[in-house]
């Protein structure tokens, strides 16, 4: 009969499962070993790591029960540096700012290196040998200019801007197009970039935050959010310009929104508090800038239209 | 994301043709939905047929 075990310190009981010859399991729940099976252990027949320590034997509370171990976050064992943490408390290991560094290191490398990672690095898909049957050459207009670029399809066109073509202006937030910071215009019209592939935008004209300023002068869109303050850390920033170009476009063709009252075309829509709101709220601050963001939309679109 | 292939036909005729071809092929529309699927391994179909060109 093969015996498996695990020990409950607390109150040194076990919990038995017995595996017969006939190949049942039998689960008997928390009893004592002894009275199960009726034989004698002695301590070494115990695995090293199940061996319940003396004193939790014995109903003692030592350090191991005071202090359990941390439980890893997410899945996998936790950091090292956290375990230490624990006992850093009675120096018994204690925690240096060498050793977090160097931990802390050492897991950033290990995660650099891990396999699921690959499909973050679009560098690294893009360069891969084994992949370089699947690549595809695209040839895209970004920001004015042409480029053939050889990329896997799996790229993102917002990977692509910021890992390839070194385009950073265009920010990567949650990467699953509910932040809007990654939006460009693609032929004028404006689109989350995390979520549309590079090769599917073959042939197409992309403008990114660079692309609206000529030079040292800004886009007038860019000016204003400068004038009126428009943001506070400036991470959406580049998508929320994107976007209100966008919406200004969108107001001259006289495409109406949730919250426009006529929809029947007969009137030209004006651009309201209301519709600034509605039409720029997939870009979301969280610094809270909006009434700054509305205040810089509107004003370039009173500038326009006197 | 897994590999997959990437075809871009230019008619429905040959967009439908491809998807007899590969029944485990998607529609890509523009990829809202799809895409962010692929990212997190729900969605993990072996071609993409790009039917943007063809509409």
């Amino acid at each position: 009969m093969h015996i498996r075990y695990r020990t409950k310190q607390v109150t040194g009981q076990f919990r038995a499962t017995a595996t017969g010859k006939a190949g049942g399991d039998a689960t008997l729940g928390e009893r004592s070993l002894r009275d199960f099976c009726n034989v004698k252990l002695s301590w070494s027949e115990f695995p090293a790591r199940k061996r319940p320590s003396a004193q939790a034997h014995l109903g003692l509370r030592g350090r191991e029960t005071q202090e359990p171990t941390p439980r890893s976050i997410g899945y996998g064992r936790a950091p090292r540096f956290l375990m230490d943490r624990k006992h850093s408390q009675h120096d018994h290991n204690p925690l240096t700012r060498r050793k977090f560094i160097g931990t802390a290191a050492t897991v950033s490398a290990l995660a650099i290196t891990a396999p699921p990672l690959e499909a973050q690095s679009p560098d690294h898909l893009v360069s891969r040998p084994q992949d370089a049957a699947n690549a595809r050459l695209c040839s895209l207009s970004i920001n004015g200019v042409r480029h053939e670029l050889s990329v896997d399809p799996r790229v993102t066109l917002l990977d692509m801007l910021r890992e390839h073509l070194h385009l950073t202006g265009t920010k990567k937030g949650c990467d699953h197009g509910q932040c809007g910071a990654c939006t460009v215009l693609v032929n004028g019209e404006r689109i989350l970039s995390c979520l549309s592939l590079a090769v599917s935008q073959d042939g197409h004209k992309v403008t990114t935050i660079e692309g609206l300023s000529h030079g040292q002068s800004l886009h007038p869109m860019q000016a204003a959010f400068l004038e009126h303050d428009g943001f506070q850390c400036g991470f959406c920033t580049p998508g929320q310009i994107c976007s209100a170009v966008a919406v200004l476009e969108e107001i001259r063709q006289g495409a109406p929104s949730a919250v426009t009252l006529d929809v029947s075309h007969s009137t030209p829509i004006d651009l309201t508090e209301d519709e600034v709101r509605e039409r720029l709220s997939g870009n979301i601050c969280r610094c809270g800038a909006y009434p700054n963001i509305v205040a810089s939309v509107l004003s370039v679109y009173r500038r326009e239209r006197s | 994301m897994r590999s997959f292939a990437y075809s871009r036909p230019l008619s429905i005729d040959d967009a439908i043709g491809a998807m007899e071809k590969h029944p485990d092929a998607k529609f890509l529309g523009g990829g809202t939905n799809l895409v962010d699927l692929m990212k997190m391994g729900v969605e993990k179909p072996s071609m993409l047929i790009d039917i943007t060109s063809c509409l």
